[in-house]
């Protein structure tokens, strides 16, 4: 099934949420993400394109600033929801990851 | 040696896959891809060297468009910053290369590139190709309408039959590319989801397409090949063409110019289409006036038209057209005359299904005393047993709702000759009756030709047989 829309977010998403809790520059992102992740994620310049439109869409980041044809953007509330939606999920993850594969109960993750 | 060169492509526009794997192996051979154009792909030579290459596609582009807009042009700047170079683009499509080994891929999320390849295609391409698809079912329906209402004189129609293939091989052609597309959609969405990547398109369209195209010129041959059987025809057909391709051309440079002129996209396509109708129309009535013109000239007879002036009783005078066409029957044949001024006209027709001539002899009288007979008749030739049958049952019904009895039995009808003097078992023969009194229109049908005999005076035996004798050796 395909995925509703925002609901989880993929490593690309979470990223450049993440990256974008600070203000930057549209097309410095794609290599602020391949520093932060030592190039383990890379975000294409389509899909960077297509996402930050979607994003804005759905109100989880918004244009800060327009120099001419470089514009930054900067996350909003919604979108900080999302991020944390997203750690929290990938926190029960690795509860159940933990409590099925070892049988180690993690209380910190469990909330 | 030539450092451009120009290639007929065939690829579905959301085919990215294989249009990458395409420019990847010309680059390779020393040819990089410079531009596209709706004709034909043109290649710049270079050093054959190892390219990459990367197709994808941006929903705001437009061939309309003065120029990128702001989106694009952002999203260029992106791509360029990763390292991918624009080459050109095609409606949505944009193409980019890049020589660098480690640049990472413009598309990385494979689901998103699914979403937006569909976007794009339903912007234009497929609503393009469902009109296609309506106009063909269209053009099939009103062309088969005429063939059952007439199917002696439709199914003759090289213009029908010939607007029915082209009916049928565009809906092919359109049923070729959504199936294909829907198909290639329905199969990525599935790797997509378990997390594969979208895949190639269908191979089987790739020689369905020139298949069609194939069948295409054949029509066009066959159209062509009878053109020679009257004057003239050969260059009325030409110069049909050439305004097709001129109206293309006009089209298209007119487009492309308010382009460089820096009109809006709206304001350019609505120019286009304005321009597109107005020409299209323009020719159908240049064309029709043109044939009109030619034909009243009798250009398109065998035979040059003379006229010849009747001076009537009361007064009056009328021209008429005088034919001098070969008959395979005549009037003279049939009766004694001395009469100068009879009209021969031959006309004859042929395609895949039928062949039908028609021969017509007549005289124009002065006063109602005169009586120089006219004379009628059609030949149609057919292997095909269902047209056979077909025509058949036309000309047997042709006058069934002509006029009805109290009973609602036609009064007019075809009344199969049992008792003739002329007999050969090969031929059935029919007469026409309206109300039990025979008239004199006859059908004679042999094995594969079906002849329609139609005199003014009643013929005798002797009269008839040698009648059948011409028509039926022609």
């Amino acid at each position: 099934m395909p995925r509703e829309r925002f609901q989880t977010l993929t490593e690309q998403m979470f990223y450049i949420l993440l990256c974008l809790q600070n203000e930057c520059y549209g097309m410095d992102i794609m290599e602020r993400i391949r520093q932060m992740t030592d190039g383990r994620v890379q975000v294409g310049p389509g899909t960077l394109y297509n996402l930050l439109e979607n994003f804005m869409k759905a109100d989880m980041i918004r244009e800060t600033k327009v120099e001419g044809r470089k514009r930054s953007y900067l996350i909003t509330e919604t979108g900080l929801e999302a991020l944390e939606a997203e750690y929290q999920r990938m926190k029960q993850l690795e509860a159940d990851y933990l409590l099925y594969r070892h049988g180690i109960q993690n209380h910190d993750c469990k909330e | 040696m030539k450092d451009k060169k120009r290639r007929m492509e065939n690829f579905l526009f959301y085919d990215s896959e294989r249009i990458v794997a395409h420019l990847e192996r010309m680059a390779l051979k020393g040819w990089q891809l410079e531009t596209i154009t709706p004709y034909y792909w043109q290649y710049r030579k270079c050093e054959p060297r190892e390219v990459r290459y990367c197709v994808t596609y941006f929903s705001e582009a437009s061939e309309f468009n003065p120029g990128p807009t702001e989106n694009q042009q952002t999203f260029l700047d992106y791509c360029e910053e990763a390292g991918w170079k624009f080459v050109t683009s095609w409606a949505q499509m944009q193409i980019f290369s890049s020589e660098e080994e480690d640049s990472v891929a413009v598309e990385t999320d494979e689901q998103m590139k699914l979403t937006n390849i569909k976007r794009c295609m339903w912007k234009n391409f497929l609503p393009g190709t469902f009109v296609v698809a309506a106009l063909a079912v269209g053009v099939i329906a009103m062309h088969l309408r005429f063939i059952i209402k007439r199917p002696a004189e439709e199914l003759a129609n090289r213009n029908t039959v010939s607007m029915l293939l082209t009916g049928f091989l565009l809906l092919s052609y359109s049923i070729c590319i959504l199936s294909s597309y829907f198909l290639w959609y329905h199969r990525s969405r599935k790797n997509v989801e378990n997390g594969g990547v979208c895949v190639q398109g269908g191979r089987w369209y790739q020689k369905g397409l020139p298949t069609i195209l194939v069948l295409m010129v054949v029509l066009l041959l066959y159209q062509l090949s009878d053109l020679g059987s009257f004057p003239n025809g050969i260059w009325i057909f030409t110069l049909n063409l050439l305004l097709v391709a001129g109206i293309i051309w006009a089209v298209r440079k007119f487009q492309t110019t308010l382009k460089k002129m820096g009109i809006s996209r709206r304001g350019n396509m609505i120019a286009t289409l304005v321009l597109d109708v107005v020409l299209c129309f323009g020719m159908m009535g240049l064309v029709m006036w043109g044939v009109f013109q030619l034909a009243e000239r009798g250009i398109f007879s065998k035979k040059p038209v003379t006229t010849y002036t009747v001076e009537f009783d009361n007064g009056g005078s009328w021209t008429y057209d005088i034919y001098h066409d070969d008959l395979p029957l005549m009037i003279e044949e049939l009766w004694p005359t001395d009469y100068e001024h009879y009209s021969y006209k031959w006309e004859e027709e042929k395609t895949l299904f039928l062949h039908r001539g028609k021969g017509t002899q007549r005289g124009f009288a002065r006063s109602k005393d005169e009586d120089f007979g006219n004379l009628e008749y059609e030949i149609l030739d057919t292997r095909i047993p269902f047209v056979y049958k077909l025509c058949l049952e036309e000309y047997l019904h042709r006058y069934d709702d002509w006029e009805r009895d109290e009973t609602g039995e036609p009064i007019r009808k075809y009344i199969r000759q049992e008792d003739l003097t002329y007999h050969d078992e090969s031929v059935a023969v029919y007469r026409e009756y309206y109300k039990e009194e025979p008239w004199n229109d006859y059908l004679i049908c042999l094995e594969n030709r079906i002849i329609y005999l139609s005199t003014d005076w009643p013929l005798t035996d002797e009269q008839f047989a040698i009648a059948v004798e011409k028509l039926v050796s022609n």
